[in-house]
């Protein structure tokens, strides 16, 4: 974390609470994630790993808490619901600062793998066709994929589709990257390759970029911090080094035990 | 062999008219099909409770009635319809309706997923639905309308209860004079049959020009 000349927070979660019904998916979270940092969260399922990468794409609402991405209050709502509302600029204004690539891929069917990239700069960001496509070119020359141009999702890989779909987030120039558990509907083969371009992207690219994920081999390469959780809470947080080889807490231990001992 | 020859020209007159109210239908049909196919869709009470309503009513009541109704009871309050309007205006509300529950499950069918991939690149709601969310579910309203399309064609036949010289009629009549059953309604159904294949093929062109690589 010697990169940071000034300590910067991208992103500040506080006391954030998340409800589904009964269930409470997030307690009193507090995250703070700084400028072009790259953070793993790991954890069992369920833990609320995904929903607040689902929180920081706007896609899901929280019930109370703070949440400021980039100097922007995207939340200010307090525990007993009363609190300052966001204008739906400022929404989309924070989306806008915002990436996300899904388990599921997501790719638009419709659309050649060329067309999926370049829709949104040219209808949301007003680029120039010419412009986007030259950038579309470069994004997947990035993650490997200039020949699959004019392929539409349907005739990919998995693993194929996966790029794409970091490629079309990467044209929209995010100055965050979410990655939700990216590799889980991938065979390990897929897995890998689709792993080998974030990791470049992560070694190019000072974006701030948070991960999802049960590869612990990957996100001890590709971090510089990782956050495990349990039910909602931050269990133990630190370095990969920490995390992995002198973690603190007994569930911890137990958590990496049962999960490195499975792969 | 010559007298169907004889009857040809009196039925063609008939599959004009046929193919007048099937078009004429259809041009209703559809954009009505669209607005109150997405209005259902809408969570505005606004929107959504005129499009169930109209659905419903035309869904759920015989077009035979409804074309009386059109052409007897309309004019009762000071509406006069000749046949052909009648003719059109019912069966067009009626295969809309129809098609407005196509509209509904093929927008619904696109996966949510779609939806907040649209949005985490920043397309607003309109976007959303006119790139990416409609032209989706158009491929998947076309195999159903295809379908509706060919039951408006037959449903053409019930304009002849109210006095409108379509196919149907024009055999009737025909039927009439010769008395001869077998030979003419045959050749009516025959020409049905090939009106609807023109459609299907139709239909089928359209589907193979909009659908994307499937792998």
């Amino acid at each position: 974390m010697a990169i940071e000349t000034q300590s910067n927070r991208i992103i500040q979660m506080q006391k954030v609470c998340k409800r589904y019904g009964a269930l409470t998916v997030l307690q009193n979270l507090d995250i703070d994630i700084e400028s072009s940092e790259k953070v793993a969260l790991i954890g069992p399922s369920g833990s609320g790993k995904s929903t607040i990468l689902r929180i920081l794409m706007t896609l899901e609402s929280i019930d109370s808490g703070r949440v400021v991405i980039d100097g922007e209050s995207l939340y200010d709502i307090h525990e007993d619901s009363t609190g300052s509302s966001v204008s739906k600029q400022q929404v989309s204004r924070i989306r806008a600062k915002v990436g996300m690539v899904f388990q599921s891929f997501n790719l638009f069917p419709h659309m050649s793998v060329l067309r999926n990239i370049t829709e949104a700069p040219i209808h949301v960001l007003k680029l120039s066709r010419e412009e986007a496509e030259q950038q579309a070119v470069e994004f997947l020359d990035l993650v490997g994929l200039q020949d699959k141009i004019n392929a539409y999702p349907a005739q990919l890989s998995g693993g194929q589709k996966q790029r794409v779909a970091i490629a079309r987030a990467l044209a929209m120039q995010p100055k965050i990257m979410l990655f939700d558990e990216i590799t889980s509907a991938l065979d390990p083969e897929l897995a890998a390759e689709v792993l080998l371009v974030l990791k470049n992207l992560a070694r190019k690219t000072d974006r701030t970029m948070l991960m999802v994920t049960h590869q612990m081999h990957f996100a001890q390469e590709f971090a510089d911090r990782i956050i495990f959780m349990e039910q909602g809470k931050i269990v133990e947080q630190g370095s990969p080094e920490k995390i992995f080889n002198h973690p603190q807490k007994e569930r911890t231990r137990s958590f990496l035990k049962t999960v490195l001992e499975a792969t | 062999m010559t007298e169907i020859f004889s009857w040809l020209p009196i039925l063609l007159s008939g599959v004009k008219t046929t193919v007048l109210l099937t078009v004429g239908a259809a041009l209703i049909a559809c954009p009505m099909a669209l607005i109150f196919g997405l209005a259902r869709l809408s969570s505005h009470p606004s929107l959504y409770l005129p499009s169930a309503c109209y659905i419903e009513i035309f869904r759920g009541t015989s077009a035979l009635v409804q074309l009386f109704w059109f052409y007897y009871v309309l004019p009762h309050f000071g509406w006069k319809l000749d046949a052909f309007s009648a003719g059109v205006l019912v069966l067009g509300l009626n295969i809309g309706a129809y098609g407005a529950e196509v509209v509904r499950g093929a927008v619904q069918a696109v996966p949510r997923e779609q939806y907040e991939a649209a949005q985490a690149l920043s397309f607003s709601r309109q976007q959303t639905m006119t790139r990416i969310i409609l032209p989706q579910a158009f491929v998947a309203m076309l195999p159903p309308a295809g379908n509706l399309m060919i039951e408006l064609l037959k449903s053409t036949a019930l304009v002849s209860m109210i006095t409108l010289s379509e196919l149907t009629f024009k055999g009737q009549i025909l039927r009439a004079s010769t008395l001869k059953s077998t030979e003419i309604f045959t050749i009516t159904l025959l020409i049905y049959f090939l009106l609807s294949l023109c459609i299907s093929g139709a239909v089928r062109k359209l589907e193979r020009y909009v659908s994307y690589a499937k792998g």
